[in-house]
């Protein structure tokens, strides 16, 4: 599996000139003050690792890499963690360039922030790997809009339908929010887990 | 003899077409090479022994084992070139040379760097960039830099030219000298085969049509030359098939020795291995 994590960092080697111009143009919008998110440079990192489907579409890579010792298995389990890592790597270095630069400096929000960050990402991979594994990078890239369109319609009916009234009587959930850093953390990972079970069965059942 | 590569009873059933194998076998140390035109089940077939199909009934051995866990650790032994599937064009030989290096135990860099200077490849530019006939050479000493037992190629000369064709099937036999190598190779470029192979499988529209001895076939069989009003003295259980041409007719016959005895009329003209493919798959039989 090491090859495999190995051969998309090396994808990613040839964009890493224009993301170095990205996070420095972040560091400077931070020092300047005009920009305080965390949360841009990671979801780039993690399209940077969806881009990398697309080279394997090209060049047909999924059929050669099965022709390697290993099997699917591992194609899949190297893809989650390559994104895993590099979404990480990338978390960190913006936190470091955040820290440093931020005027208002805040330790305790800013990772927090990554936190959040870290789990809309996990979310965004949970759904959109499957389906990649599912129907290739082409078709679930309109999958992935239509997914999208239709979460925001959800959305919008939910915030214009629902009465949120009945949240004012859940004060005595409030122990909850001392927890709350563990628990995204339990979420980003029970995502992530059955995300990937679900795409190793079927990456086992594609023909390819 | 011992068989790396066994089959037995396959049938994988698409929509449109069944992939039917009662036999075939690739013996060791030998050259068994695997023709068919576009569509025919070649590419099908190399799936099925490298474990990517797996939903079909029948048995698949390689170098003995026909369970999924010994077929896959049996990959560390194979080197594969396939047909327009490779690394991503973005990637440099080096790169290669880093991720086969993680990827097989057997990984030999010396080697590899050596072929990649016997064959003047660059190490450090971008696949991109390399010729069609560059990025085959490269696919095909990839397939050999981990030192493999078994070579499973898929159309490996397609695109190259007669020199390089020359060179790559050199090293095909230089990797042959050592008696436990073998290779399974599917071309269309059968004047390759009567070069090098051993053995001929010959499949089409899903069947195998037969599998031979080489010299079996360019010893034995012919092509038969005459006018039509000739070819109706001809008995059917003589003839394995026939085309009718503008001028005369074309009979494939599969023992020219004992068909000049019966018949004295026409010409027998050697056969080549494309010549016998294009009559079996278009003539009547």
């Amino acid at each position: 599996m090491r090859g495999l994590i190995v051969k998309d960092l090396l994808i990613l080697k040839n964009s890493l000139k224009t993301f170095l111009v990205v996070l420095i143009i972040y560091g400077c919008m931070i020092y300047m003050g005009t920009l305080d998110i965390f949360f841009l440079p990671p979801f780039l990192s993690m399209l940077m690792m969806v881009s990398t489907f697309n080279y394997d579409n090209y060049n047909k890579w999924d059929f050669y890499a099965l022709t390697l010792p290993k099997g699917r298995k591992n194609i899949v389990r190297g893809k989650y963690i390559t994104t895993l890592l590099v979404v990480a790597i990338t978390m960190i270095l913006v936190l470091i360039i955040g820290l440093c630069f931020l005027k208002r400096a805040d330790y305790l929000e800013s990772l927090q922030t990554s936190l959040y960050t870290f789990l809309g990402i996990s979310f965004v991979i949970a759904i959109l790997y499957p389906l990649i594994f599912k129907y290739g990078i082409e078709k679930a890239r309109i999958a992935i809009f239509a997914l999208i369109f239709g979460l925001v319609f959800i959305g919008w009916i939910i915030i214009k339908f629902v009465d949120f009234s009945f949240l004012n009587n859940l004060n005595n959930l409030d122990f909850l929010v001392n927890y709350i850093n563990y628990l995204v953390l339990i979420v980003i990972f029970i995502v992530l887990f059955i995300s990937y079970k679900i795409s190793v069965i079927i990456f086992n059942r594609r023909e390819l | 003899m011992e068989n790396v590569i066994e089959i037995k009873n396959l049938e994988k059933k698409y929509d449109k077409f069944t992939l039917n194998i009662p036999n075939l076998e690739v013996t060791k140390g030998m050259i068994t090479g695997f023709i068919g035109e576009n569509g025919a089940g070649k590419t099908t077939t190399i799936k099925v022994i490298l474990n990517i199909i797996k939903n079909y009934s029948g048995e698949v051995k390689v170098f003995g084992n026909s369970n999924d866990l010994s077929k896959e650790q049996a990959k560390e032994e194979i080197g594969v070139v396939l047909d327009e599937a490779f690394f991503s064009e973005i990637l440099t030989a080096k790169d290669i040379n880093t991720i086969m290096g993680d990827t097989f135990k057997n990984w030999d860099k010396e080697l590899f760097y050596k072929y990649l200077t016997d064959f003047k490849l660059p190490v450090d530019k971008q696949i991109k960039t390399f010729s069609k006939g560059m990025l085959k050479k490269l696919e095909i000493i990839t397939a050999l830099a981990h030192h493999p037992r078994l070579l499973i190629l898929d159309e490996p000369t397609t695109g190259l030219d007669p020199v390089a064709r020359r060179e790559v099937l050199d090293l095909f036999q230089e990797f042959m000298q050592d008696e436990n190598n073998s290779i399974f190779l599917s071309t269309h470029i059968t004047t390759d085969l009567e070069k090098i192979a051993d053995y001929i499988v010959f499949i089409d529209n899903g069947n195998i049509l037969f599998t031979k001895e080489i010299n079996e076939i360019l010893d034995n069989y012919a092509i038969f030359k005459c006018k039509k009003a000739e070819f109706e003295k001809i008995a059917k259980e003589d003839m394995v098939c026939y085309s009718i041409e503008k001028y005369d007719v074309e009979v494939l016959v599969s023992d020219k020795k004992a068909f000049k005895k019966k018949y004295d009329f026409g010409t027998l003209d050697k056969v080549s291995l494309e010549e016998l493919m294009i009559l079996m798959i278009k003539g009547v039989k």
